[in-house]
């Protein structure tokens, strides 16, 4: 798979676009320098979920929770990171208004999304065999 | 022939250096010397404005990625030390002071200023309980402390930390605290007397921090870019050096790479490889100071010995990282105009550990956010969200505890040259943190025990003890005025001649008994 095509499935399943050009471009030499440091199965296993078509946010959330599939928390965290770095971005990062009610409800969603996903990522792993 | 040589770059050299220009002395310094060639423009304003308008990868990550180094290596890492502009601060260490670790994560420098670089300016007086195991009295090193407050510019206030922090004279005033660290001072003004009757106390830091313009260098401008270049309100001891240089008072020679020394009836002859073309060259002088940090000032005197047997202590401040949230403060905007280190400190007379344990609030406003993906167990967008939401609402506390409460690590001398170090692990049971934890809750602080982090020792970068200071010392130790034993010539005039690692910052002890080191031996 092209790096890319990578960054491209990696940054929809966070973002829920496709990823810009700039970040396509900085995210080939890093995945590289990832893969470089990273064993062969970690490798196979992320190279067999990329291709899977799976919900990668809920694989990687139960992979993160068992320790399983490295790779892929680790690509999606650089990934992360070089969007934080463009302007247009900036309000997906920062806060500009303050709202408690805002926070709270934020935060509440987050903790019970992130069950279901967890959940759901967990019946992945098991039925992917991906790790 | 010089009259004396100082051997490293670091603050303790700086502060030598200082001590004897003061004295009319110019010393010659050998040093690695490198020095920031980034060729990235200075990021000028405020960080937040810039990164509304403009691409910030080359100041936050950098085309070799250096700023993602923690995802590429999985080593632990210090974020300051990540950032582009400071790669010449750790540049070339591993080949020019070669190590091999276990349970210790050494973090060397060869740049003129050493670690001091990248610092968060943490300047304490040591008072008393600090020289405990030390064979000297504080009245000998409170000259000195008085010294480098007016030289330096150091801020703080006279607090409930004072006891702990001494004399605040000459103190500039504090920094303007953040909004997160007002609301925690608040809340600790509210409840002091029920927290000093726990043995906690928080106060004001005491920073070299310029809160008021000072020696031709502007005040802080709370701009989060301290994190990320250097600042000028931020002191470092390259900025001393350089002074120091510009006005004719040091003799400095970078390129040098010091292997060993030699000592005579009347001289010591220091050898030392050239870094541009590998020849040694040999320099005289009638006394040397040995200011290359604990760890290389060691390797310093293992070479010279030829000794590979031997294994030095080597003394280091675990740590523990709590992040704590301000529940109160979730979903607020982002302090973008504050200064992006320590606000504040606590103290604890920890009766789990029968020690005083020094903590450090810092704020979180100049990382990049993505630094915390992760870190809270939540999926991939949801964490997005709560960077946005609850950073804002978050400060982290850094726990020191002193040395004594882990066996010190070992150090010595392969048949290679590399040194070899060999910590302990510090495992501490995070249940008797419970009465701390407690305490900041009373000051709306929360956490869970599951969220703190434990780095591997070494993550602090207080290196100190492989040449102790003694009343009547053995081989491998000093006198108490600095002199090694065995020696009429060589000082230790780095932290490796502490006696011991309190929970205190040591960098102003260290630079403080560097210039009483130096005035000692050139009287």
């Amino acid at each position: 798979m092209s790096s890319h095509h990578e960054a491209d499935i990696l940054y929809r399943a966070l973002f829920g676009h496709a990823a810009p050009a700039i970040i396509v471009q900085r995210f080939g030499p890093l995945s590289a320098q990832l893969e470089a440091g990273s064993s062969a199965a970690d490798l196979a296993a992320y190279q067999r979920v990329l291709t899977s078509g799976a919900d990668l946010e809920a694989l990687e959330f139960a992979a993160r929770l068992t320790s399983r599939l490295p790779l892929l928390t680790r690509k999606l965290a650089a990934l992360v990171a070089l969007a934080e770095t463009l302007p247009e971005n900036q309000s997906v990062y920062l806060n500009t208004r303050s709202s408690w009610p805002r926070g709270v409800a934020a935060t509440v969603w987050a903790v019970l999304r992130s069950a279901a996903l967890g959940l759901y990522g967990l019946a992945l792993l098991r039925r992917g065999r991906y790790a | 022939m010089h009259d004396v040589l100082i051997i490293g770059a670091g603050a303790a050299a700086a502060a030598a250096a200082f001590e004897l220009a003061q004295r009319g002395i110019r010393p010659l310094m050998l040093d690695a010397g490198a020095v920031d060639d980034n060729p990235t423009p200075r990021v000028e304003g405020n960080l937040y404005d810039f990164r509304r308008h403009h691409d910030s990868f080359d100041l936050h990550i950098g085309a070799d990625y250096r700023g993602l180094a923690h995802l590429v290596s999985a080593e632990p890492a210090i974020a300051k030390l990540q950032a582009p502009h400071m790669a010449y601060v750790t540049r070339d260490a591993e080949v020019l002071g070669p190590l091999s670790q276990q349970n210790f994560a050494a973090i060397q420098s060869f740049a003129l200023g050493g670690l001091g670089n990248a610092w968060g300016a943490g300047l304490y007086r040591w008072i008393a309980a600090d020289l405990h195991d030390f064979p000297l009295t504080l009245t000998e090193l409170e000259p000195y402390f008085d010294k480098l407050t007016a030289e330096i510019g150091i801020n703080g206030a006279e607090d409930d930390l004072a006891e702990f922090f001494g004399n605040p004279a000459g103190l500039q005033p504090p920094l303007t605290l953040s909004h997160n660290a007002q609301q925690v001072w608040q809340a600790y003004q509210h409840h002091r007397t029920s927290l000093r009757r726990r043995g906690i106390a928080l106060g004001r830091p005491r920073t070299g921090v310029l809160s008021r313009a000072h020696d031709g260098r502007p005040a802080c401008d709370y701009s989060n870019l301290e994190f990320w270049q250097a600042q000028p309100y931020v002191f470092t001891p390259a900025q001393m050096l350089r002074k120091l240089n510009a006005a004719g008072q040091l003799n400095y020679y970078g390129d040098m790479l010091a292997l060993r020394w030699q000592e005579h009836a009347d001289h010591v002859t220091v050898t030392a490889r050239r870094l541009d073309g590998g020849r040694e060259a040999q320099f005289s002088a009638r006394r040397v100071l040995l200011a290359a940090g604990a760890i290389n000032s060691a390797r310093l005197a293992l070479q010279s010995a030829g000794d590979t047997l031997t294994r030095l202590p080597l003394l280091e401040n675990p740590i523990l990282q709590i992040p704590l949230i301000l529940p109160a403060s979730l979903g607020r905007r982002l302090d973008t105009h504050s200064f992006g280190l320590v606000q504040l400190n606590l103290v604890w007379q920890a009766a789990a550990w029968q020690t005083l344990l020094q903590g450090s609030l810092i704020e979180l406003t100049a990382p990049l956010r993505a630094e915390f993906f992760g870190r809270f167990p939540l999926a991939g967008r949801s964490n997005l969200a709560l960077l946005r939401e609850m950073l804002p609402a978050m400060l982290m506390l850094q726990l020191y505890f002193p040395a004594q409460v882990q066996p010190p690590a070992r150090l010595g001398l392969l048949a290679d040259s590399r040194l070899r170090i060999e910590g302990a692990s510090f495992a501490p049971d995070l249940s008797r943190l419970q009465p701390l934890l407690g305490a900041l809750r009373s000051l709306g602080l929360w956490t869970h025990p599951a969220l703190i982090q434990q780095p591997v020792t070494g993550h602090a970068i207080h290196y100190a003890g492989t040449l102790p200071m003694r009343s009547h010392p053995h081989a491998y130790q000093c006198r108490p005025d600095g002199r090694l034993h065995g020696s009429e010539r060589v000082f230790v005039a780095d932290s490796a001649s502490f006696s011991s690692l309190s929970a205190k910052n040591m960098s102003l002890g260290m630079m403080a008994n560097a210039m009483r080191i130096a005035a000692g031996a050139v009287q």
